[in-house]
């Protein structure tokens, strides 16, 4: 058998061209998959930044006092109504 | 026939076939050139061609950093919001098109026409910035050309007007602006990274290619601030400002402990969510930029000074009569003539004469010298920006007695809230000063630097419970659930010409619980108007509300409790 290196090296070539090939599209997969879950990522952030201010804004303290005082007619206590539990 | 004809044509056969393969020939050289064989304008060449017009660097932006306060509770925020802008060389103005967009810039039609027409010969223009992102979602899905989308960030103040001033703001590119906002801009920014991506001609993103640079997202602050506080100082200020009519007012807490800045009001407000009303006076964080005459409240302090002179207790009785003092060419007049009093009542009921004899006696350099230990004419180093150092005179002579007189009730200097309320966090700690913080501290209490022997600190905070009691002038400051120590001021404001008659400050400094201090307060209140003007009257109620609620948030048990009040508490005592 002659050439036999020459035809074992042909072989080799060719499984290294594929083995590249598909190494580029698996990671031009994983980087597609990367900026979809970076855009998930932000948009998550983005969500919780968004119910964050809306917890804010509804527990505003002021917000808060008032709904206490007007609808719930609540007072802070004063010291007659003040027991210390001491352990 | 047909032969001898077929031979007479045959060139045109042949030329025919030659023509093909001669034009085979020049697109095969041709593609050769332009594809294989390195040329000025070959492959090379195209290919950057193509590829500056395709692929691009674009900024992935990151997003700022959270500002929190003590517990967490945001004060800061930014979110994605989208701004639409459009190309005018490739943007087709249809009435659709035109009709979508000028409702989105809010402006009429003809505007927005106009406004694509003047920019005709550019590449970018805004259409609108910083809307919400379903709204622009909306409009991009009507794929008019030239339209895009960006992503960018507005910055939201959940607190709204109850920490404006501490915090500040950004401005439309999310880059600060003013206070913690502007001090820590690096560390909130962060830095935006960078991507390759394909675009088409439109501008469209079509493939995402590689990332260059990741972006590094902004770092959270977090401040010593507690929200509960702030909105109860800054709720009581705003009443005690609008109840007396006054310029402005500023109320700070300060944790005896750690030196955290617990609050820092400042009156009027505006809210950095919505600019629009806002007057560049109301930006200013009075607490640590605004230096005033602190008068009375300094006299403690002055007493520090006796006391450690060994010439005084808080017994030693000065005789204030006749009710006024002449030191050289000056008179200084107390309200009414208050005899003999010691030491003590001096305090409670802010003799002039009385502070006056005693600075005398014991000299300029001591009172000096505690006043300089205690901070005053140096700045705190807080890192806030515009902070004030106040001012503070250097003599190079002897001091006269005049000078000697007012420097020990607070005039001829002039200090900042934070600085005054630092001063009170050294007497309330026992002595020990302790560095000021805008940011949260991770311990329980900070090491200071002792400027105040113990016994003197203590005996002077001792004193300061007689201002609160019946017959002294801060009776207004104590709580209905702490005991509290403090001394009032009013101090009389420079006007053109000199002092004027009838702007003051009304002034409270003090600590609560008297018996083991937690806190230190101060309370501002510029100009009150009307006949009200007095520190007893306008600002010793605010200390009193803020006191007694921070107090009670920051769950210390009340020291004013009735026996009836401890249940059980002795018998299961241990």
């Amino acid at each position: 058998m002659k050439y036999r290196v020459q035809w074992l090296l042909l072989v080799l070539v060719v499984m290294s061209a594929v083995g590249v090939e598909y190494m580029a599209h698996q990671s031009r997969a994983m980087f597609g998959d990367l900026q979809r879950l970076l855009r998930e990522e932000e948009d998550l952030r983005a969500d919780w930044g968004r119910l964050h201010l809306e917890m804010s804004t509804w527990g505003a303290h002021a917000r808060i006092e008032k709904l206490a005082r007007d609808r719930l007619v609540m007072d802070v206590p004063g010291m007659e109504n003040i027991e210390v539990i001491s352990q | 026939m047909t032969t001898t004809a077929a031979k007479a044509y045959a060139w045109r056969y042949y030329t025919l076939a030659a023509a093909l393969v001669v034009l085979c020939a020049l697109l095969v050289g041709r593609a050769a050139l332009l594809q294989v064989i390195d040329t000025e304008r070959g492959h090379a060449f195209l290919q950057r061609q193509g590829d500056m017009r395709a692929v691009r660097n674009i900024s992935v932006p990151a997003t700022r950093g959270v500002i929190t306060d003590r517990n967490g509770d945001v004060l800061a925020m930014s979110t994605p919001v989208e701004s639409i802008w459009l190309n005018p060389r490739h943007f087709e103005t249809t009435d659709k098109a035109v009709s979508v967009l000028a409702e989105l810039a809010g402006e009429s039609e003809r505007d927005f026409r106009r406004r694509v027409q003047r920019n005709s010969q550019q590449s970018f223009m805004y259409v609108a910035r910083q809307i919400n992102p379903e709204r622009a979602q909306r409009v991009i899905a009507h794929r008019f050309q030239g339209v895009h989308s960006e992503t960018e960030y507005k910055r939201f103040y959940p607190a709204a007007d109850v920490v404006s001033q501490v915090i500040g703001f950004t401005d439309i590119n999310d880059s600060g602006q003013e206070a913690i906002e502007l001090a820590y801009d690096s560390v909130l920014a962060g830095s935006a990274g960078k991507k390759q991506v394909i675009k088409d001609l439109n501008g469209n993103v079509i493939r995402e290619i590689a990332e260059i640079e990741a972006p590094k997202q902004g770092s959270d602050v977090q401040l010593a601030l507690d929200l509960r506080l702030q909105y109860v100082a800054q709720r009581e200020l705003a009443a005690a400002v609008a109840k007396f009519g006054a310029k402005a007012g500023s109320v700070v807490l300060i944790d005896v402990n750690t030196g955290e800045l617990l609050a820092m009001a400042n009156q009027p407000s505006f809210n950095p969510n919505n600019r629009s009303k806002m007057k560049i006076d109301y930006v200013r964080n009075r607490a640590l930029t605004d230096m005033f005459e602190p008068g009375s409240t300094i006299k403690p302090l002055s007493m520090v000074a006796a006391l450690r002179s060994g010439k005084y207790t808080p017994k030693t009785v000065v005789d204030t009569h006749p009710g006024y003092l002449r030191v050289e060419r000056k008179v200084f007049p107390d309200p009414v003539n208050y005899g003999v009093l010691n030491v003590t009542k001096i305090l409670a009921k802010s003799s002039q004469v009385g502070m006056s004899k005693v600075a005398l006696d014991i000299g300029n350099e001591p009172i000096r010298r505690v006043l300089l230990d205690l901070g005053f004419g140096q700045s705190t180093y807080s890192g806030f920006p515009g902070e004030s150092s106040g001012s503070f005179p250097i003599y190079d002579r002897e001091p006269t007695g005049i000078e000697t007189a007012t420097m020990s009730f607070g005039y001829g200097f002039a200090v900042t809230p934070v600085q005054l309320a630092s001063a009170y966090a050294t007497l309330a700690s026992g002595g020990i000063k302790r560095p000021v913080s805008l940011l949260k501290v991770d311990a329980d209490i900070v090491e200071g630097e002792r400027v105040i022997e113990e016994q003197v600190a203590k005996q002077v905070v001792n004193m300061l419970r007689e201002v609160i009691k019946q017959g002294g002038t801060g009776t207004k400051a104590a709580t209905e659930l702490y005991g509290v120590a403090g001394k009032t001021g009013t101090a009389h404001k420079v006007g053109p010409g000199g002092y004027a008659d009838s702007r003051y400050m009304a002034l409270f400094a003090g600590l609560a619980p008297v018996d083991n201090p937690r806190i230190a307060a101060v309370v501002v209140i510029d100009e009150p108007g009307g006949d009200n003007y007095h520190g007893g009257q306008v600002a010793a109620p605010v200390f009193s509300r803020v006191v007694n609620d921070s107090l009670r948030i920051l769950n210390v048990r009340p020291s004013n409790l009735l026996a009836e009040n401890a249940v059980g508490g002795l018998a299961y005592a241990h």
